[in-house]
């Protein structure tokens, strides 16, 4: 991880460590270990108990970033190295910047698998801070934090419902469901609940869900160039296999599940 | 990967089922309880008033002003090009300043260094004006015509003598971050007047001179230990205007509010489950999301502004992200009840090249500050409105580098400098404070950061000594541990 400190060469044992020491120490708190056992049963789905553990100390903010990703299938399970650059609205650094001989005065954004890495290793600019973490609650590092504060804010809808990174995932979400969720439409929404929340839907849920779905295939059939549009958010690429009309009202309507107040929300 | 489901992940007891099964049988303390489901841990033990969302008991008196507009001038304007005018330096020109007016004073260590400290007197000619007669600067023409409705304070003072920490001091009374700034107090006590806005926005222009901005950081509009829903909100000039703001490509507006219906239902099905009412709220925030993808969009169209307003603000106002397009923005803010618009404009740091710069600057400041006043006025506004202007600090009397009959630079200079407030709560055509000849040290009514924050609140109804938030075991206040109201300005 980049601190921001010229010598930091973290290693892949020392950061892990590390993890686990305060994951340990978080663990010993009252309230907090119920979080961390739902992240902990989250990761245990795809087996991967052990990156649960470096989860630990960013539960809020970039949780649900993670979550998301995690849900989808796009998420890096990669540890250690440098800090990544993952989707940011353009010219942010710019606007704030002193310009001429400094560094990290622009923005790069990452590309591959470095831009579904979990949100530990986004980098952090002190003087512009990630705006989907900092809207989300991430403290301003400028002082010690015994407790972070929890808001719930308008802010934080628009980016769950228009920031590039959650469109994107849910388009991967949608995919995962139509190739390893069933055949029938129920099947395949258990399936996405489930993978959201931890549950199946009840029956008056299932009737909103599946009508969204019914609304959402209707629209996307009378246009496929919308069905396009949507899908060639983010740079990971549509699976091409898949009718676009169909991943496209699949695609909203998981949207419309990562958006839930029960997936966003971990207690 | 693997994508069977474990049947250890439904065994997972969430908090609110815990709630459900707790009420049912389980005594639990109620205090636990109560802190346990506050939306903000620390706010607990405060009320808020379900009108705006402000403190109950705020405002502590009846305000005179009910938003700020803060015209902060990033960089540090040099005084004695503006508003302090010292005829006598020009006979002093070249001169060494005295021991006996530098007193020891530190200095950056950009003039250190220098071996002589030169006085450098302004290039720049001086005229009185308006019934009060305030000095003005000629590069300040559309500022002769609000002289009379504006309070210039010649006698401002910092602590701080680096940029950093001296806008962080202005913005959130101390020198290190961490602060909650002062748009984040302001709408935690007094909540905001619109729904379909956040209470306290951030506008950014970028210089006119042609020396390099000092940089601007995101937590200067940051809410510290306040809880991050006070945090102000930057709004842009390119892109979405607030972050996040359109739909993605490819989602029709119709598609949206299907989503957002059946989010809602979804949510209200889990609401009569728990009865969590953090639920309710996250129904109402989506909506107030929903909201403002109509409601900044109106705001930033400045197509039905009249060709007047233009002209009154200037050619720039018609390009967006400029400052003169901000001061426009800014009055349209406030005519939708915005409790806190933040300008920053950046390019006032003139080390070197000052003439020329402070010129650049002037130009793209001048008429739009103006225009800003005269436009609320006009609208009845500025009764209820307070604006602000002022940098972080003033400017050194001595050259730095290199001095010639045109060209000079100037330093930092904590000890005094120049601003002007007007409207809601404060005099009009009035000058206050008096510097020394070298316009280096206060002689009269010295007005410290802390005592301008006072000053803030109190146009707005707020005690600065009581608008407090415990954290980290002590009471905080925008005015640290001191501050007092500048009683010459409050009308």
């Amino acid at each position: 991880m980049n601190e921001g400190f010229p010598d930091d060469n973290d290693t892949e044992g020392g950061f892990l460590d590390c993890a686990v020491e305060i994951a340990q120490a978080i663990d010993s708190l009252e309230g907090r270990s119920e979080i961390l056992s739902l992240i902990a049963f989250k990761y245990a789905k795809s087996g991967q108990l052990e990156a649960a553990v470096d989860l630990a100390e960013t539960i809020n903010d970039s949780y649900l970033r993670d979550q998301a990703l995690a849900s989808s299938g796009l998420l890096s399970r990669k540890i250690g190295g440098p800090s990544v650059k993952p989707y940011q609205p353009a010219g942010l650094w710019e606007e704030m910047a002193f310009g001429q001989g400094f560094s990290g005065q622009s923005y790069t954004q990452s590309s591959g698998p470095d831009l579904y890495r979990r949100g530990i290793y986004t980098v952090w600019k002190r003087t512009v801070p990630p705006p989907s973490l900092t809207i989300f609650d991430a403290p301003d590092r400028e002082k010690c934090t015994a407790r972070r504060a929890v808001t719930n804010t308008p802010l934080q809808a628009l980016v769950l419902l228009n920031d590039p990174t959650y469109v994107e995932a849910a388009r991967a979400f949608a995919q995962r469901v139509l190739h390893s969720g069933g055949r029938t439409d129920r099947e395949r929404l258990n399936f996405a609940f489930k993978l959201a929340t931890a549950r199946t839907p009840d029956s008056q849920e299932r009737v909103v869900l599946l009508g969204s779905l019914r609304e959402f295939r209707s629209s996307y059939q009378q246009d496929q160039a919308y069905a396009s549009k949507l899908l060639s958010v983010g740079d990971a690429k549509a699976d091409s296999r898949v009718d676009p009309r169909e991943l496209a009202a699949w695609t909203t309507l998981a949207s419309m599940i990562l958006n839930l107040d029960e997936t966003i929300t971990a207690e | 990967m693997t994508d069977s489901l474990t049947p250890e992940i439904s065994a997972a007891m969430t908090r609110r089922q815990f709630f459900r099964r707790s009420t049912a049988g389980i005594a639990l303390g109620i205090p636990a309880l109560a802190t346990l489901l506050a939306t903000d841990g620390f706010a607990a033990d405060t009320a808020t008033n379900a009108k705006n969302g402000g403190l109950v008991g705020l405002p502590h008196f009846p305000p005179k002003a009910r938003r700020v507009i803060f015209l902060h001038q990033s960089g540090a304007p040099s005084q004695m090009e503006l508003f302090d005018y010292k005829p006598n330096l020009v006979k002093l020109q070249g001169a060494e300043l005295p021991d006996s007016v530098r007193m020891g004073q530190r200095i950056t260590g950009m003039t250190s260094g220098q071996s002589s400290f030169p006085v450098a007197p302004s290039i720049f000619k001086f005229g009185q004006y308006g019934r009060s007669g305030a000095w003005i600067s000629e590069l300040l023409p559309y500022h002769t015509k609000i002289v009379d409705d504006i309070t210039i304070i010649k006698s401002a003072y910092t602590e701080a003598i680096n940029h950093d920490p001296a806008i962080t001091f202005v913005q959130t009374g101390f020198q290190q971050p961490g602060r909650p700034s002062m748009g984040a107090w302001i709408s935690y006590g007094l909540g905001s007047e619109n729904q379909n806005l956040p209470a306290f926005v951030v506008l950014v222009s970028q210089a006119n001179a042609l020396n390099p901005d000092q940089p601007l950081f995101s937590r200067l509009w940051g809410s510290g230990f306040l809880s991050s829903r006070y945090q102000g909100v930057k709004f842009r000039s390119s892109g979405d205007p607030v972050l996040y703001l359109s739909n993605p490509p490819g989602v029709l507006s119709a598609t949206r509010r299907r989503m957002l219906d059946s989010i809602a239902k979804l949510n209200r099905l889990l609401a009569e489950k728990y009865g969590d009412p953090e639920i309710d709220t996250r129904v109402a925030q989506y909506e107030m999301a929903y909201r403002m993808q109509t409601s900044v969009p109106d705001l930033m169209d400045l197509s039905k502004e009249p060709e007047s307003t233009f002209e009154l603000y200037g050619p720039d106002s018609r390009k967006p992200g400029t400052y003169a397009a901000n001061c426009l923005l800014a009055r349209r803010l406030a005519e939708r009840g915005v409790r806190f618009i933040q300008l920053y404009h950046r390019g006032w740091d003139q080390h070197n090249d000052l003439p020329r710069d402070i010129a650049l600057q002037c130009k793209g400041v001048d008429q739009p500050s103006a225009a800003l006043v005269l436009d609320l006025k006009q609208r009845g506004m500025l009764d209820e409105t307070l604006v602000v202007w002022g940098g972080e600090f003033g400017r050194t009397v001595y050259c730095q580098g290199k001095l010639t009959g045109t060209n000079y630079g100037r330093d930092h200079h904590p000890r005094c400098f120049s601003m002007w407030m007007a409207g809601g709560g404060i005099q009009r055509g009035l000058t206050i404070g008096k510097t020394d000849d070298y316009s280096y040290n206060i002689l009269e009514d010295a007005v410290h950061v802390h005592d301008l924050q006072a000053t803030i609140l109190h146009c707005l109804g707020i005690d600065h000594l009581r608008l407090t938030y415990k954290f980290q075991g002590r009471y905080f206040r925008l005015t640290d541990v001191a501050g007092n109201v500048v009683k010459k300005v409050v009308a």
